[in-house]
């Protein structure tokens, strides 16, 4: 027992040099916005699934909650069912403006920062957006805000809104490297 | 079960109104407790609803002149039907027409007490409905349909013996002639009472033994069937109860200011259990309690904790208990073995959680109360009423309303809920609804408690068992009760056998020789517990089930057989086992599909389960189908005796995947339906259920189908995995439920 | 002050924004059909039709609710389809204890609303929001596949 988690333990750290050494090959604008967007806050709703994820841990969603055609849950369960336009319940039951999946095309799950930053800037997938769209969508979109300030309860991705918005501008400015 | 006799006292008093009729059925009846509507307080005819208590009360039956009959049944309606299957058995002797028959719930009354419990409660638990009021409610029927025909006899001046009833009316064949009962009814209640009508054969039943529609089913799908959650009464306040986070802590000091700050809430009251915020409605209470503050005393509050909870009864499984069953000589049967060996289980609290939180209305005045909420033991509820009210028992109007789900936690003899709002009520001296919420009453207590089980098992050179041991560590629910001294108020003073609803497994139904059963109760006086469907079955018989698997296949025995070889002196167990093998094509499954199976004997009643399934290398366990065969004796309404198969396999599956309340230091973890989990609907399989035919008297129902399904279940895991399953709930070894339906 | 129009009527309430839909229908409107069951859209038993939508109205603030045309169990037999639903749930002895099957009726004429041949799927996907403590899944699952097969 042990002995196999010395195994796992050298085979994490393995893996999170390879990951942090992949991510030093990157561009350093990117990285820290590649840190905010995969956090469960964003990642849940990002899939690459039929469904959405919950939690910190990202269990798949209670209820079979799915993403149905519009992104916004099957025909007689859409996620405004149950998600209003704030936070309810003692922030039990999370809510913010068009609560729903973001489309297939934005799924970032598994993915590596070049090729997240990649997906990120296509147009052909990130509802043909440039990179000043994106810095708008990222700055102003009411589900994006709710990501950093989720209620109580909830992790918070690893920089605040504000922060967040600086290191987008730096790095759409340099032209949006990856 | 001995039938009493039947005395006038006990069961009815029929008397006649003026205008006719043998009293007049009131509208609608079924949906309200005790004949009145409480959000109409002024039905017609019904000056309210303490008046309407005077109208029904020693009623048992009323049959209008329009030969409506209405029916007021003792038990409660907590599900099962037993406002629809209790008047069918009285119906049934009767000779009424079933178009024509209504019921409620009975006041709270001696005569409407449940035989099962030595006539001294009303008390539905243990899967006693059934079996406890038969034989009275079939005397009652009989009796007052011996009095319509004497009634007839009277009037056309014939023989008793010449005339025949049918479908709510009386005929005289030889004459031509004719009478409905609604034409009887007033003469029919001068009629003196038969003491021992006769009875019919029961090839003859033609009601009983029906599939009939359930009488409240139009009311519960269109929102007009009222639980206790749906009282209003006038002027009526809304409370919510503050609790500490141990059980049993006790508020120090409470700060109230902001709470009552919070508009509508009206007054802030220190009671035993924990502080009342009392509001204008449900709304404003919950805001006012999240604004107060309350320090607690929890010096002598509970501290229980699961992992010290499982440490200590695992050690605990190491020393003798007390022996609750001996055959043979175990010692001697162990020394002479081929192979002795053991296994332990253990299983954690499980919360009821049925769908309607708890909740009571409380109209006391200072000289009388009226009570209502959906209880399964009104008669104790009431008593610990009269006590906190300082009312005579015969001050109090307790509606009995029908329960959004029960389980066992509306039955609770030391009537928690309806303690605490009766301090609310008397605190504040209004109309008053104590309103649970889910939270509260996921981590209110009185759970199922934790237990450790330990088999044992002794086998010859051939497999066959020789000796047979079974030790249980576990909370006695029932102990504390005797603790209460106010309970020595009760009816003659006489303690109800509450013993016997602890319901330890003795009834290990294999025919083996040599058999020690024995069990540790622990008093946790701290760490409320109570009765949860199927009690300690659930825990006790997927021991013995589970660790029959593991000797079979180590012998190289087909677990189904290796049953039939240990059943030979229980006819009826080896026949559902047959049929539940039969109806599951036992052993011919394919596809990397396994199966596993279960029986039990209990509440006068008997089930075989086979769960059908398979399992994927990261343990998502897909459900293909799970086959139950019972024998009930006499079924008084088949397909709600299937649909209690049913609800208990749903049930089962609930508990064996998810079931488990966790504490910490004496805090309880879980809050909601995302912590503490219930199947839903895409992860429900195929399933079927088996009636065997039988005229025998009825058994229990409500819980049958619960016990054996974990271990039918873990028993398929373990032929399609290998694994032993030792402890529950599944979901902490990792398995996880499959979608029945991919997309 | 809050109007919103239930059943077809309007109604005007003076209650705080943040009341739940639910409790204004049941305390304030003494429609008490739709159930309290968790408070966090958990269980589906205070399923309402907003906008033909089911929805769970025990978090949604009274003050979402204006505007919209809101159905509860009520009235739901003023819908073809959801008489249907009630019959066959009576037929099938569907309800146990009953208490989540206003849900469960709301949930499921929205379904056979939308979808007049649902298959198991979209029964699991349009159904699995309602908790039923009793288990009556497999007869809930029954009456739908029976109205599509026999009515619709």
């Amino acid at each position: 027992m042990l002995l196999l988690r010395n195994y796992w333990l050298g085979l994490s750290a393995a893996l999170a040099l390879l990951v942090s050494g992949g991510a030093l090959a990157q561009s350093p604008l990117f990285t820290p916005i590649y840190e905010v967007l995969t956090h469960p806050r964003c990642l849940n709703c990002h899939t690459l699934t039929d469904f959405p994820r919950q939690g910190d841990e990202r269990r798949r969603h209670d209820q079979l909650v799915m993403r149905g055609e519009d992104n916004h849950g099957a025909p007689t369960l859409q996620c405004s069912a149950c998600h209003q336009e704030q936070n309810v319940a003692e922030d039990k039951v999370p809510g913010a403006p068009h609560w729903g999946l973001a489309p297939l095309s934005m799924g970032w799950e598994g993915m590596g920062p070049q090729e997240l930053c990649t997906v990120l800037k296509d147009q052909s997938k990130n509802g043909g957006k440039d990179l000043q769209a994106l810095l708008k969508h990222m700055e102003e979109d009411p589900l994006v805000l709710w990501g950093f300030d989720p209620g109580e309860g909830r992790t918070l991705p690893p920089v605040d809104h504000t922060r967040f918005v600086e290191l987008l501008e730096q790095w759409v400015n340099a032209g949006g490297p990856c | 079960m001995s039938t009493s006799g039947f005395t006038r006292r006990q069961f009815l008093r029929v008397s006649a109104l003026a205008g006719g009729g043998l009293l007049v059925a009131c509208g609608g009846g079924g949906g309200g407790g005790g004949g009145s509507n409480p959000n109409n307080p002024q039905p017609p005819g019904n000056g309210g609803p303490s008046d309407a208590e005077q109208f029904t009360v020693s009623e048992f039956m009323r049959i209008g002149s329009d030969g409506r009959i209405h029916i007021l049944v003792g038990a409660s309606e907590i599900g099962q039907g037993a406002l629809t299957s209790m008047p069918m058995i009285v119906a049934e002797e009767l000779d009424a027409d079933w178009d024509l028959v209504t019921a409620e719930h009975s006041p709270v009354a001696a005569r409407f007490n449940n035989p099962y419990f030595g006539g001294l409660l009303q008390f539905t638990v243990a899967s006693a409905t059934t079996r406890g009021y038969f034989d009275n409610q079939r005397q009652v029927g009989a009796a007052v349909r011996q009095m319509l025909v004497n009634a007839a006899a009277e009037r056309w001046q014939v023989s008793a013996d010449s005339l025949r009833t049918e479908r709510g009316v009386v005929y005289d064949d030889l004459n031509g002639r004719s009478a409905s009962y609604g034409e009887l009814a007033e003469s029919a209640a001068n009629q003196p009472v038969p003491s021992n009508p006769p009875l019919k054969d029961p090839a003859s039943y033609r009601i009983i033994g029906q599939s009939k529609q359930r009488k409240d089913a139009a009311e519960k799908v269109n929102g007009t069937h009222l639980y206790g959650i749906d009282v209003d009464i006038p002027d009526m306040l809304t409370a919510v109860i503050a609790r500490p986070p141990r059980f049993f802590g006790q508020a120090l000091s409470v700060d109230s200011n902001a709470a009552m700050a919070v508009p509508g809430v009206r007054e802030v009251h220190t009671i035993p259990s924990g502080v009342a915020v009392v509001a204008d409605d449900y709304w404003s209470a919950e805001k006012g309690r999240q604004a107060l503050e309350v320090s607690w005393n929890e010096l002598l509050a509970g501290r229980t904790d699961s992992n010290d909870t499982r440490d200590e009864y695992s050690f605990k499984l190491n020393l003798p208990g007390v022996p609750i069953r001996v055959d043979g000589l175990v010692p001697v049967a162990q020394l002479a073995a081929a192979e002795n060996r053991s296994a332990d289980y253990f299983f954690p609290f499980q919360a009821h959680a049925a769908m309607e939180p708890l909740n009571v209305t409380v109209d006391y005045t200072g000289s009388k109360a009226d009570i209502w909420t959906g209880s399964q033991s009104p008669t104790l509820d009431k008593t610990f009423a009269s006590l906190i009210l300082g009312l005579l028992p015969n001050q109090i109007t307790f509606h009995t309303m029908s329960s959004g789900g029960g389980f066992g936690r509306r039955g609770n003899p030391l009537a928690d809920y309806v303690r605490d709002a009766c301090h609310v009520a008397k605190a504040s001296q209004k109309p008053v609804k104590v309103m649970w919420t889910r939270e509260d009453d996921m981590k209110g207590g009185y759970y199922r408690p934790a237990a450790a089980v330990r088999v044992g098992a002794s086998m010859d050179n051939q497999g066959n068992i020789t000796a047979w041991t079974h030790r249980a560590v576990t909370q006695d629910v029932t102990a504390s009760l005797y603790a209460e001294e106010l309970l020595d108020t009760l009816a003659e003073g006489q303690l109800p056998p509450f013993k016997e609803l602890t319901d330890l497994e003795t009834g290990m139904p294999y025919d083996i020789d040599n058999v020690l059963m024995d069990a540790h109760l622990t008093l946790k006086p701290q760490m409320p517990s109570l009765w949860m469907r199927s009690v300690n079955k659930f825990t006790d018989v997927f021991a013995q089930e589970t660790f029959i698997d593991d000797i079979a296949v180590s012998y190289s025995r087909d677990p189904y057989q290796y049953r039939r070889g240990m059943l030979a002196s229980k006819p009826r167990l080896l026949a559902v086992l047959d049929a539940a093998a039969q109806a599951a094509n036992w052993g011919s499954t394919g596809g990397g599909r396994s199966q596993g199976i279960a029986v039990l004997n209990h509440w006068m009643s008997y089930v075989a389960q086979v769960v059908e399934l398979s399992v994927s290398d990261d343990k998502v366990i897909t459900l293909h189908r799970i086959v139950s065969a019972i024998d009930v004796g006499t079924a008084i309404n088949p397909d709600l005796v299937v649909a209690q198969v049913e609800s208990a396999v749903i049930f089962a599956l609930t508990s064996v995947f998810y079931g488990e309340i966790e504490l910490q230091d004496g805090v309880v973890q879980q809050s909601n339906f995302d912590d503490y989990k219930m199947l839903r609907m895409f992860q429900v399989p195929q399933i079927d259920t088996v009636v065997l035919p039988s005229n025998e008297s009825p058994g229990g129902v409500g819980e049958l189908g619960v016990p054996a399904l974990g271990p039918a279940l873990a028993n398929a895991i373990f032929a399609a995995t290998g694994e032993k399953i030792r402890e529950l709930p599944l979901k902490n070894l990792g398995y996880t439920l499959a979608e029945q339906h991919p997309a | 002050m809050f109007t919103i129009r239930v059943n077809g009527e309007d109604h005007t309430v003076d209650v705080p924004a943040d009341k739940p839909l639910l409790w204004v229908l049941r305390e304030d409107l003494k429609l008490t059909g739709s159930k309290y069951g968790c408070g966090q859209a958990l269980c589906g038993a205070c399923t309402v039709h907003v906008d033909d939508q089911p929805t769970r109205s025990c978090v949604m603030p009274i003050s979402a609710a204006e505007g919209h045309n809101i159905t509860t169990v009520e009235a739901i037999d003023q819908q073809q389809i959801g008489r249907l639903v009630q019959q066959a749930w009576q037929e099938l002895n569907v309800p146990q204890c009953g208490y989540c099957q206003s849900g469960q009726v709301m949930a499921a004429t929205a379904l056979l609303t939308e979808n007049r041949s649902p298959s198991d799927r979209d029964i699991d996907e349009a159904m699995s929001g309602n908790i039923c403590r009793c288990g009556t899944y497999a007869r809930i699952r029954k009456a739908i596949h029976k109205i599509a097969d026999e009515q619709l």
